[in-house]
């Protein structure tokens, strides 16, 4: 490709044709403001720069007007000023017609700190809001279990709309109506929860003010804390262990567990458990559930059924694959009833005083924990006093607020061990937490179950990584197992296209996670949650499962124990009575 | 007409940009100000800012012609904008002259 030369703030610069005057300013060390653009959202192929803030704006000599800089391209012989007075006039001047339109409730915002709009109206200095005026009064949307939209802090950047649209396609969000009464809304102006929305949050990820965010459940959980006739049990998801660290200064990816272990126990919580230890459980499952399928003519490829997100949107999107998706819960929703019962069993406990806390990357999970169908405990002791199986669902992001609100040093806290019965997890279970972990982690089992050898390399290499659309094949007694994976909805559309067109009928397990990176990128991560984010916490569950004495799921001694005690076999009645479940047809044409 | 053009711009924006989908309402609630007499020296000021950035940096003609309708009504009719402020309206053109009679003429 031809390159081009420019001149920007006197700096001469060659780059190639196409390249933004954002991109070119960066290559001389300029930085320009910029608000609603977003290099990558979630997937490096996604951007957006639809040039809707006009912070960017920069002279472009021979033009009358300013030129948004994220959106368009050098030109030979440009001659690019940045910060000319005029300039910096006009920027402010946009942040203060922003402004002007925002509720300006910012210390009590759950987006204090790490808002956009608040840190650029630091960066540019903005000291007042000159233009005085009405101002929106609109709803807010608290229908969603998941997801609270506060349209009164939208800027109207439209990220959401990428996210939601381009990223995912789901299309639930919208941009509606004209001028000042312009508002991104759910389509068709439904409240949230009546739409498509599968609650996976990647529009909260990318949402650079207060706009749209998780529901904050933090209030129930301190109020069971405090209450001393209940037992509150904790489970921690595989991908908190390496990303809680990033709210406390620690670097990307770190690994924290033996921290979160000690805050949880310092927030109070009677027991802390590991939600690895019910992946392994889940592993154990579903890869029967596999071998199951296979040996027995089943409906293949299987689904993993893991995120919630993905879930609801085979529901919603493609209610004629459901067959496919294992029947399996996921991980958390394995662990609820099993901490209602076994678990009560063996410590004498009532179920009834059982408070169930999950520690989760998603904001999928608030929903998965809100359906219906979610009582198995309340069903198997037939008693309607027991609560749901899973209480409260709580994101990264609110774990991080209690353990702010407690004042507790995370960051130099010693590290504590899980407690026992539920608390043992393996290097498997770990990689739950990136893509292609659960396809991997599968494979370690069940080559194991079915050759009856030792896997000779436990680094299934091919699935791992930040590529859309993976896939690998294993070779079990003669048998080549199929396997592929995707990460993100609008991944996931492409296989299901394939699935439905009958072109992928000699595959085997099809692995699908909701978000971009797999939980290490769930819409109830700590923000900012960029692609280079994703890719140091990848590399953190990597290492960690290293770190780990045992790596395969069948060889967990808490997993060995409770089947041997009390499931006594993978896809057993007791299994199928706690810890499977079965799928709804949603969608406009159901 | 300013007035009228403004609410013409709110009518036909596509909100997507700033300085017309909020910009065109902040200007257009100082000029009914202006219309009404009860406009300030400052919100004087600050439109003629608002008209000049709004019409460099709004994304589409639309927000550009707000701005610029603004900014030229603000240089050539200050005389019509002054008599407003006083209290009368002196200088304007009433609002329906009669074109069909004289157009029919």
């Amino acid at each position: 490709m031809a390159n081009i030369t420019c001149t920007i703030d006197g700096q001469r610069v060659s780059v190639p044709e196409g390249t933004t005057i954002l991109n070119a300013a960066k290559q001389v060390g300029v930085k320009i403001p910029t608000l609603c653009y977003l290099e990558h959202v979630g997937l490096r192929h996604v951007k957006h720069e639809v040039g809707e803030c006009r912070v960017c704006v920069v002279e472009v000599e021979g033009k009358k007007d300013f030129v948004t800089s994220c959106n368009t391209p050098v030109e030979e012989n440009m001659i690019i000023h940045t910060h000319t007075p005029k300039i910096i006039a006009a920027r402010k001047l946009n942040l203060e017609m922003m402004l002007s339109d925002h509720h300006l409730d910012c210390p009590t915002c759950p987006k204090n700190g790490i808002c956009e709009l608040q840190k650029l109206c630091a960066e540019l200095n903005v000291r007042q809001i000159r233009p005085q005026g009405e101002k929106k009064e609109l709803p807010i949307d608290d229908s969603s279990p998941s997801i609270i939209r506060d349209p009164n802090k939208c800027i109207l950047c439209q990220r959401c709309i990428t996210a939601c649209r381009v990223l995912q396609t789901v299309d639930a969000l919208e941009l509606y109506g004209n001028g000042y009464d312009a508002v991104v809304r759910p389509k068709g102006g439904l409240p949230l929860i009546e739409t498509q929305c599968v609650a996976c949050g990647q529009c909260a990820l990318v949402c650079p003010t207060g706009a749209i965010l998780e529901k904050d459940d933090t209030g129930t959980v301190w109020k069971a804390l405090a209450d001393p006739k209940k037992h509150v049990v904790v489970q921690t998801a595989p991908s908190t262990h390496v990303t809680i660290g990033e709210a406390f200064g620690l670097p990307v990816g770190t690994d924290i567990t033996g921290k979160m272990v000690a805050a949880l126990k310092r927030l109070g919580f009677n027991a802390v458990f590991d939600t690895n230890w019910s992946a392994d459980l889940t592993i154990m499952e579903e890869g029967y559930e596999l071998i199951h399928r296979i040996k027995n003519g089943g409906v293949l490829p299987q689904f993993t059924s893991c995120s919630p997100g993905w879930i609801k949107f085979c529901e919603e999107f493609y209610p004629d694959l459901l067959p496919h998706i294992s029947s399996c819960k996921s991980p958390q929703q394995m662990f609820g009833p099993i901490a209602k019962t076994y678990y009560a069993e063996k410590k004498g406990i009532n179920p009834e005083d059982i408070f169930v806390v999950s520690i989760m990357p998603c904001t999928a999970k608030k929903y998965e924990a809100a359906r219906p169908e979610m009582n198995a405990a309340a069903t198997y002791w037939n008693n309607p006093n027991i609560t749901r199986d899973v209480d409260v669902v709580l994101t990264s992001r609110e774990l991080i607020r209690m353990i702010r609100e407690a004042g507790i040093d995370f960051a130099n806290l010693p590290d504590e061990p899980y407690d026992p019965l539920m608390g043992e997890g393996t290097g498997a279970a770990q990689i739950f937490g990136a893509t292609g972990g659960v396809m991997e982690a599968a494979l370690r089992t069940a080559y194991e179950v079915i050759t009856g050898k030792t896997l000779p390399k436990l680094d299934f290499e091919d699935v791992r990584g930040m590529k859309e659309i993976k896939e690998a094949s294993v070779n079990m007694n003669g048998l080549t197992v199929k396997v592929l994976v995707a990460h993100s909805l609008g991944a996931a559309r492409q296989l299901l296209d394939k699935v439905r067109a009958g072109e992928l009928k000699d595959y085997h397990f099809i692995e699908i996670m909701a978000c971009p990176g797999g939980c290490i990128g769930g819409g109830g991560q700590p923000i900012p949650t960029t692609v280079e984010e994703r890719e140091n916490r990848i590399k953190g569950i990597y290492e960690r499962d290293k770190k780990l004495k045992i790596r395969k799921s069948h060889e967990n001694p808490e997993i060995q124990a409770i089947y041997k005690e009390f499931l006594k076999e993978p896809l057993g009645h007791k299994s199928h009575q706690l810890l499977h479940t079965h799928y709804t047809p949603r969608g406009k044409s159901n | 007409m300013v007035d009228f053009f403004l609410d013409y711009t709110q009518k036909n924006s596509c909100g997507e940009c700033v300085p017309c989908r909020i910009g065109s309402k902040r200007m257009q609630e100082i000029v009914k100000k202006i219309s009404n007499g009860s406009v300030s020296e400052e919100e004087i000021s600050i439109l003629n800012e608002l008209s000049e950035v709004i019409g460099a940096s709004s994304k589409c003609d639309l927000g550009k012609m707000a701005g610029k309708a603004v900014k030229f009504t603000l240089q050539y009719c200050k005389d019509d904008i002054d008599a407003h402020r006083n209290g009368g309206c002196g200088y304007s053109v009433p609002a329906n002259p009669g074109w069909k009679a004289i157009v029919l003429k």
